[in-house]
């Protein structure tokens, strides 16, 4: 920028270039009128104050009309505005008057009836040289006013020279466009023009754009603005801040802005470097419009767009709340599935290891039986009973076979419990005179339902023991299977001599007692209790109940 | 009817004693050879083409199954005699074949001289052999094996992955095919349960023995039950709950 530049406009045709000054001479009669623009910049560069002023002074239009009066529209952005008298100097200004009329305009009508100043007298200093002036400050500029100035003479009062001028206000022009928001902060917080940024503002805007790669975009040249803005969602703020008019007072420190589908224009708050913060924005496409409130012609437009940033998508919405809540169901069903992992490992080995005690207690009972079958065998065999001795053989063979196959089985059918007593009862008819007697119950389907491996038999074996060795006459073996509701009742009775209930039980006993005592824990839900009645000389009878059985 | 029979052991002690129970309890049986090993047991079968034969599984160098395999046609009666009923007792179980355990019962030998006589009446191919045959070669898929079901008109040989469940009534079985058919068998569940638990059946119930593949769910409520893919409703019994939740978390 030059550092001063004044630009004069005279009345008349011929136009003067001057040292650094621009003169257009515009009429060579006595007197004329003219316009010297005092372009401020220098001054604002030396307070500092403001970064950038708007454009400088343009003339929009200056045409002549047919009473010889010049009109001339302008933008001023300068501190002082000038209007020249040409040709009145010491000598001769007396003869002239100068007047200044400004008629405010309402509805594009010109009310000449409410003048704030109507044809007010001023003074009319002469220059050195040829030309003088009346200065005539603008800072109060108005673009609803018509500014009229003449020169007439002082005797007869005709005038000889009219200026007619209107100011125009340009069209805003951003100094800052920004996302930064400590700037945002600075401006909410301290409303005062004295933030001072860089005029490099701009390059900030396109660096912080770049450095946050925040979207691709180019960049304007002139105005540095980017020409396609398109800002991810997680910024929400924009501030935009417009260069400093002045020449106009006031009304060039507020402007007005439209955006997008606003109706209203809204007013910037006073400031000599009005700004504009968008908040709170949603994805969309949006349009900004600027102007000066007295100005409805020169709106800036500037458009930009906010684009969802890809984790505010709506897919990627959806698929990271799936994703979330996949995750905690296969967490809550991982943590599920291993604590019934392991509950049922732990069941599992708990189970195992009754088992084996069950079976091992069960295997304690084999050899007692099979040796006093084996001793049974030689007997028949030395008295020459050689069909029994067969029959024997292969009845204690079906046994054996019974009782191996399964001997990792806690659990077999009652019909197969049945069959196994029954040979055994066979067996040991063979040694001893007796009989046996099997009743059960009709509603008991004996191949259905389970029952512990070879569990009658120590019971059965003791009834012989006890209750019909010692009676060797007559003895019965009764064996009652009883359901009542999901009850099973084993009875195994003799009609021995009896003993007493309370006494020591045998080996076989205890041996027994244990094994139920391992059955109970095994079984879930269900329990088997033993009871034994005696009565001396009427026998014994061993009651097994199974509880939950069906 | 006449059997024409042979023995195949390598004791000649339970030869003997076989021919002697037989001589004294099944006078039709008629022992035209016996033979102490696989090989020999091959030529007499082959000589002699008998209506039965009594074969001893466990044998040395080649068992009695291995024997089986080789020969060309199986047009006989088998009943296997084995001393314990471990090795491969489980397959001729599957095939529903007659075997006996050592020492001989008399009622059992008789039982199984008697079915031999019926079937041999009605037809030259052993089909249950056949199948049996089969199931040994392993080379088939385990869904693909026959359990031969034996009913008072024929023996039906079913694919386990056809039977959606069994149901128990007093000592009878029956079988319910995806088909929708049903099958009264005259032996009891439990039977079942143990020839059909490699092949993932289940006993939820004291009455009822399920194919596992058939199972869509189990549901909690009126005190469980099995939901099956035909719609039916099979009821799970307390004490086999725990036994049922391990096998199906398997």
């Amino acid at each position: 920028m030059k550092k001063q530049i004044a630009l004069v406009l005279f009345l008349g045709i011929c136009i003067v270039a001057e040292s650094q000054k621009k003169t257009f001479i515009v009429d060579e009669t006595p007197v004329g009128l003219g316009i010297s623009i005092q372009d401020v910049q220098r001054q604002v560069k030396k307070q500092n104050l403001f970064n950038s002023l708007i454009s400088p002074p343009t003339i929009i239009e200056s045409k002549k009309n047919e009473k010889g009066e010049l009109y001339v529209k302008l933008y001023i952005n300068a501190d002082r505005i000038n209007v020249i008298a040409t040709k009145i100097n010491n000598k001769n200004k007396n003869f002239y008057k100068a007047f200044q009329k400004i008629s405010f305009v309402h509805d594009d009508k010109v009310d000449v009836t409410s003048p704030l100043l109507s044809e007010e007298l001023v003074e009319v200093t002469p220059d050195k040289g040829e030309r003088s002036y009346f200065q005539i400050l603008t800072s109060r500029a108005s673009a609803k006013a018509i500014y009229e100035y003449s020169i007439a003479e002082a005797t007869s009062g005709k005038i000889v020279s009219t200026l007619k001028i209107e100011y125009a206000f340009p069209k805003p022009e951003p100094e800052i466009l920004t996302i930064d928001k400590d700037i945002i902060t600075q401006n909410e917080g301290r409303p005062s023009d004295n933030v001072y940024y860089d005029s490099l503002t701009y390059l900030y805007f396109k660096e912080e754009i770049i450095s946050k790669n925040l979207v691709k975009t180019s960049f304007d040249p002139v105005t540095n603005l980017p020409t396609q803005l398109v800002l991810p969602n997680d910024i929400n703020s924009i501030f935009i801040r417009f260069k400093r008019l002045i020449g106009y007072g006031e009304s060039s420190n507020y402007l007005e802005y439209k955006f997008s589908t606003d109706n209203l224009w809204k007013t910037t708050i006073n400031k000599a470097n009005p700004f504009i913060i968008l908040r709170n924005l949603k994805v969309g496409k949006y349009k900004i419009q600027v102007r000066y409130p007295e100005e409805t012609n020169g709106v800036w437009e500037y458009e930009f767009e906010i684009k969802p940033v890809w984790t505010q998508t709506t897919f990627f919405k959806v698929f990271i709340g799936s994703l979330i809540t996949a995750f905690f169901c296969f967490i809550l069903f991982a943590i599920n599935y291993k604590r019934q992992q392991r509950k049922l490992k732990n069941e599992v080995s708990k189970r195992k290891q009754l088992q084996t005690q069950i079976t091992s207690l069960r295997s304690q009972l084999h050899p007692h039986f099979i040796f006093n079958a084996l001793n049974s065998i030689q007997g028949l065999v030395n008295k020459n009973n050689i069909e029994d001795a067969s029959l024997y053989i292969s009845k204690f063979g079906s046994l054996l076979h019974e009782i191996l196959e399964k001997s990792d089985k806690a659990m077999h059918p009652l019909a197969t419990e049945i069959r196994q007593i029954e040979y055994y009862l066979q067996l040991e008819q063979l040694r001893f005179k007796f009989e046996y007697k099997i009743h059960i119950g009709n509603n008991i389907n004996t191949s259905e339902i389970d029952i512990p491996v070879m569990l009658l038999q120590p019971y059965v074996e003791n009834a012989i023991k006890h209750g019909i060795i010692e009676k060797r006459e007559n003895g019965i073996i009764g064996l009652n299977f009883v359901r009542k509701g999901a009850e099973l009742i084993i009875d195994i009775s003799d009609n021995g001599k009896g003993y007493e209930v309370n006494a020591k039980p045998g080996h076989g006993n205890s041996l027994i007692d244990e094994r139920v005592r391992a059955l109970n824990k095994f079984l879930k839900g269900q329990q088997i209790d033993v009871k034994v009645l005696s009565e001396a000389d009427k026998g014994t009878c061993v009651s097994i109940n199974f509880y939950n059985w069906f | 009817m006449k059997i024409e029979a042979v023995i195949i052991d390598d004791e000649e002690n339970n030869i003997d004693n076989l021919r002697q129970i037989l001589q004294q309890n099944c006078p039709n049986v008629i022992i035209v050879d016996t033979a102490k090993n696989a090989d020999e047991g091959y030529s007499i079968i082959v000589k002699h083409n008998p209506d039965l034969v009594f074969l001893d599984i466990e044998m040395p160098v080649k068992n009695g199954i291995d024997l089986l395999k080789s020969l060309p046609k199986h047009n006989f009666e088998i009943i296997f005699v084995t001393a314990f009923a471990k090795y491969g007792i489980q397959a001729v179980k599957f095939a529903a074949i007659d075997y006996l355990l050592k020492p001989i019962n008399v009622d059992e030998l008789k039982e199984a001289i008697n079915r031999a006589e019926q079937k041999r009446a009605q037809k030259k191919q052993n089909l249950q052999l056949e199948n049996l045959m089969q199931l040994l070669q392993q080379q088939q898929p385990k869904s693909e094996h026959r359990i031969a079901l034996p009913t008072a008109r024929e023996t039906r040989f079913a694919k386990t992955e056809e039977i959606i469940r069994c149901e128990s009534s007093n000592n009878y079985t029956t079988f319910y095919f995806i088909t929708g058919e049903k099958l009264l068998v005259s032996k009891p569940i439990y039977e079942y349960e143990e020839i059909l638990s490699d092949y993932h059946f289940i006993r939820c119930h004291q009455s009822h023995l399920v194919n596992r593949k058939y199972i869509k769910s189990w549901v909690k409520e009126d005190g469980g039950y099995l939901l099956l893919d035909d719609k039916t409703q099979i009821p799970v019994s307390r004490q086999k709950k725990e036994t049922l939740k391990e096998l199906l978390m398997k």
